[in-house]
């Protein structure tokens, strides 16, 4: 078991993780984090294939909460980036940061709450082959005309996700924005009680995505102009909290637009 | 709020208005509102000239309703605008 402890903008964070190559693989990654002091752990990474874990699955975990199982070792390194990263996104001007999983089936994006992708994780290889790729991240960035952009919000090393070639014997393939580009589909929760898979007022959709904005107080009215942009040019639709072996599949078919009744 | 009252949005908020619902941020507080498309129409109508008996009057008179019939909900609707702190302090409107 190895601990390190980081300042991400003024904000302590303590990782622990099960595996002394990636706490090495993270003392480079965020060397230019590192702090004198010991935080208890805000995340833990378990990496599999070592005795006491299952399969050889890879787990990131904020507190006692999981955020991601995987057999591929950069995908969970990605994932606690991102969550670190998180931490940076308040003040941040050059986008708006959204508590949001950009998704992507058969090419097609879609946003959706970040709780729906973590009921999905045990299923992302088999989601996978059906072309639907999960994030690594809980969060997303919206550029100035509505767009999902790329940020990396981190100084990082350019090179470092490279390192995992060697080790990383599994993939998953999954969607990581590389380039500006529309969302096409934004999702959101029924109201308790509702039923199915409903096309939802976009009002409703900015209203959950402006609730859910990282640096709302920061980029204040501007962050409702971009997301504005973003639900404008999309099509919104509720799905109800189904089982979880149903969700993925329904969630495919509503973003396909396979499955849209009247909302 | 008085009939007599001339509600008023207040200028610092931002609002977005897309298929005849409103989504408003709060600088103040940095909240986001939702209107549905019945609170987008009165919200339309809080100009700070007309009285809340001009909204109600009006808003009967477009739609082709009872003053008594929709009284009650532009009360409701505006009491909310109010006690979400969107409003500017009203003006009386006199006469």
């Amino acid at each position: 078991m190895a601990s390190s402890t980081f300042d991400i903008d003024g904000t302590i964070v303590g990782i622990r993780t099960t595996d002394r190559d990636f706490a090495s693989w993270l003392d480079a990654a965020l060397g230019g984090y590192r702090s004198v002091t010991n935080a208890d752990p805000t995340y833990s990474v378990v990496i599999g294939g070592r005795e006491g874990t299952v399969q050889g699955f890879h787990i990131l975990y904020h507190g006692t909460a999981r955020l991601i199982r995987t057999i591929d070792l950069e995908a969970v390194a990605r994932a606690l980036i991102d969550e670190v990263a998180s931490n940076t996104l308040r003040d941040r001007m050059d986008a708006v940061f959204v508590r949001a999983a950009a998704v992507q089936v058969n090419g097609s994006v879609a946003l959706v709450p970040p709780a729906a992708v973590t009921s999905m994780e045990p299923s992302v290889r088999s989601l996978a082959r059906s072309g639907f790729r999960l994030p690594v991240s809980r969060w997303v960035a919206i550029g100035s005309d509505g767009s999902l952009v790329p940020r990396t919000p981190l100084q990082l090393p350019s090179d470092i996700f490279d390192t995992f070639g060697d080790r990383n014997d599994a993939r998953d393939e999954r969607f990581i924005p590389r380039d500006p580009r529309p969302v096409d589909t934004i999702v959101t929760n029924a109201p308790d009680g509702g039923t199915g898979v409903g096309t939802s007022p976009r009002a409703v959709a900015l209203h959950r995505l402006a609730s859910a904005t990282l640096n709302l107080e920061a980029l204040g009215g501007t962050a409702l102009e971009y997301l504005f942009r973003a639900v404008s040019g999309a099509r919104c639709i509720e799905l109800d909290r189904a089982s979880a072996d149903a969700y993925p599949t329904r969630l495919a078919r509503a973003i396909l637009g396979l499955e849209l009744s009247a909302g | 709020m008085p009939t007599t009252d001339a509600p008023r949005r207040r200028d610092d908020l931002t609002v977005a208005e897309i298929d005849g619902e409103t989504v408003i941020y709060d600088p103040r507080d940095a909240t986001v509102h939702h209107l549905n498309s019945s609170a987008t129409i009165v919200w339309s109508c809080c100009d700070g000239t007309s009285s809340v008996a001009d909204i109600i009057d009006d808003i009967a008179q477009a739609f082709g309703l009872a003053v008594a019939d929709i009284a009650d909900q532009i009360h409701t609707a505006l009491s909310a605008f109010e006690d979400s702190g969107l409003l500017a302090v009203p003006a009386s409107v006199d006469g």
